[in-house]
């Protein structure tokens, strides 16, 4: 099912929780809503599912309006952050729940539970209650109640929020694998990047009820269309310097600090000319060299897993390193950093709008 | 650990000091009520000698006012729990999930009006029941309860369940308000209408809450005495408590032996009541909320 959202817009009162929405979800994509708690994603997909209804704008599947159309008539199914399992029925009652209410066959009914808990491999749970269960288990539970009516729409509200992170890792890659096998339109909601970047075809960054960008995994990591979504996106995050730029001799350059200065690569010139600018440079781009044109001086060192992350002063600004452990860097060390080609990022120091986009 | 036993110990023997009291009241009320007179706890005859048992407290049994008495008395007790539950479990949910003008002043109003003592409201109560005496059949003409008006049964049940309505809507409102909102959005979703969500999901889930509120409830109307004795003056249709006030205050001599028998047969409801319903709401405790009964 394709969904369009046009100048889609709810306010609670004075507030607004989604500001002028617009985007398009073609059939069988697995799109993710990406942003802080409170930036209206949830608000956008109850909308979607009907709870809510929209102050504006509209919402289309398949070409068709649905803004007043109820929940139960919009052949979807959703999946919860608590899981929202009825806790006075048993598993098989709470998967069969929305077909009972169809009022489908006792016979047929036993055969699609059956399909869908081997699916989920929860065939063996099927006589307890949600209370009995692990939260991984219960997961699936209300995965299975949300497939067992073959819903047009998957939604998933931060639904590995609860669980462990060794859980959330195989959680991540079991729903994705179900979502391609059913190939059913799904958008998911969550705060973390990484869920998004890993699962999702596309990726919606909210802030403050407002879309910042809709884009591919890679495209937002690589090519942010603002400093927002540029800290938001990567970990850890990009630095972002205030920077001088400055024609000399026809190339243009950077000037980190006084007296620091870089050449600007030929491809990641700015399309609109300024002199300040805030300069972003991710920390996995900066690398540390024995002679340079960036002197910089360790001011701290943090143990990073297999990395370490260096903090280095560079004139009176500084820039987070990360580097390789076994490189032997102490506080106090006095280097040279340089920047990887293709991590330049420069941003309008007003709008914060990405300057390498025309 | 020494420690904490002798905490625990300490802890029983206070609690058992305290209770003294009232266990020594109730085996007073067991003893005398098969006794002539009794000599502290021990039964005595006339004549002071230890002995003197007797049936004769429980006399009142074979007389007709007493079962007619008892099944006003459970007619109330009954009548104010299902009203209580109903109205409670409805407005709880209104005011837990629904946004509309005036809830807010309403729940305030609510809780103020549980804070004012009912003895306050009775002269205007009275008025109150006297106009719907007025009103053809709802005010004196229906079977059982005999109306809505004064001197009713009916009426008296109305009142109960409006002093104790604040208390039941806030209750009902708390448990309402933790059973989450995702239950009952994923409800929606599956298709369910809301009158169907409320009876098959969210209902199921605030038994022990409904079962607290018609255990109290049906104690406080068996055993209620205030608004029977103001708003039903004549005898044939008094409750328990009231038939027990009458014994008191009788011109003769007071018959504490029957008094205490008739204290004692009033209070065999409720303990069995209480025996079976504490068993329920622990079973529901222990498993219902988190699903496992």
């Amino acid at each position: 099912m394709k969904i369009v959202l046009e100048h889609l817009t709810k306010k609670f009162g004075d507030v607004y929780a989604v500001k002028d929405l617009n985007f398009h979800i073609a059939d069988g994509e697995f799109v993710a809503l990406l942003g802080p708690s409170g930036c209206g994603k949830t608000t956008t997909m109850l909308m979607i599912a009907g709870i809510y209804k929209p102050t504006e704008g509209f919402i289309k599947f398949d070409g068709k309006v649905v803004n007043d159309l109820e929940p139960r008539d919009r052949n979807i199914g959703m999946v919860f952050q608590g899981y929202a399992l009825y806790p006075h029925m048993t598993v098989y009652e709470n998967i069969t729940f929305p077909l009972r209410l169809k009022k489908v066959p006792k016979a047929e009914m036993e055969t699609e539970c059956k399909n869908i808990a081997q699916l989920l491999q929860i065939d063996h749970l099927l006589n307890r209650k949600p209370g009995e269960l692990s939260g991984g288990q219960q997961q699936r539970v209300a995965l299975g109640r949300a497939l067992i009516k073959k819903p047009k729409v998957l939604l998933f509200d931060e639904p590995l929020s609860n669980l462990d992170a060794r859980l959330r890792i195989s959680m991540r890659r079991f729903i994705k694998e179900i979502q391609r096998e059913f190939g059913i339109t799904s958008i998911y909601v969550t705060h973390d990047q990484e869920e998004a970047m890993t699962m999702a075809d596309r990726i919606a960054v909210m802030k403050e009820g407002v879309l910042q960008t809709f884009t591919t995994p890679i495209e937002l990591h690589d090519e942010p269309e603002n400093i927002f979504v540029a800290h938001f996106i990567g970990n850890p995050p990009m630095n972002i310097i205030d920077a001088e730029l400055f024609e000399d001799k026809g190339g243009l350059y950077l000037c980190l600090s006084e007296g620091v200065s870089v050449e600007v690569p030929e491809i990641r010139k700015p399309r609109v000319k300024k002199r300040d600018v805030k300069f972003g440079i991710r920390p996995y781009d900066v690398k540390i060299t024995e002679d340079g044109k960036i002197p910089a001086k360790v001011a701290f060192v943090e143990f990073f897993g297999k990395e370490l992350l260096i903090l280095c002063k560079v004139g009176d600004k500084e820039i987070q390193v990360l580097v390789p452990a076994e490189l032997d860097i102490k506080e106090g060390d006095s280097l040279f950093i340089e920047f990887k080609e293709s991590g330049f990022h420069f941003f309008d120091p007003d709008t914060g709008v990405s300057l390498l986009k025309g | 650990m020494i420690g904490a036993r002798i905490f625990k110990f300490l802890t029983i023997v206070f609690l058992l000091l305290v209770s003294l009291p009232i266990i020594f009241g109730f085996i007073w009320l067991f003893i005398s009520t098969f006794s002539i007179r009794t000599f502290g706890l021990i039964p005595v005859d006339s004549q002071g000698h230890i002995g003197g048992l007797t049936l004769s407290n429980w006399k009142f049994l074979a007389d007709k006012t007493i079962w007619l008495v008892t099944f006003n008395t459970l007619v109330l007790a009954i009548g104010l729990t299902t009203g209580i539950i109903a109205v409670s479990a409805f407005a709880g949910y209104a005011l837990s999930r629904m946004n509309f003008p005036g809830r807010r002043s309403i729940l305030s109003l609510s809780l103020m009006l549980h804070a004012f003592p009912s003895v306050t409201l009775l002269i205007a109560i009275y008025f109150v029941l006297r106009w719907i005496s007025k009103i053809p059949v709802v005010g004196n003409g229906l079977p059982v309860i005999g109306g809505f008006g004064y001197d009713t049964l009916g009426g008296v049940i109305l009142v109960s369940i409006a002093l104790q309505l604040p208390f039941g809507v806030w209750l009902m409102k708390g448990f309402f308000d933790n059973v989450s909102w995702d239950m009952e959005m994923a409800a929606l979703i599956d298709g369910c209408s809301r009158f169907r969500i409320l009876w098959q999901i969210i209902l199921p889930q605030i038994k022990p809450g409904i079962a607290a509120l018609a255990i109290f409830s049906f104690i406080e109307g068996w055993s209620s005495f205030l608004i029977p004795y103001s708003f039903m003056t004549s005898a044939s249709t008094a409750t328990v408590a009231t038939y027990l006030n009458s014994l008191l205050s009788d011109s003769a001599p007071v018959n504490y032996g029957t008094l205490a028998a008739v204290g004692l047969f009033q209070l065999i409801p409720v303990l069995i009541f209480f025996i079976f319903t504490q068993k329920y709401m622990l079973n529901i405790f222990s498993g219902g909320v988190k699903g496992s009964s």
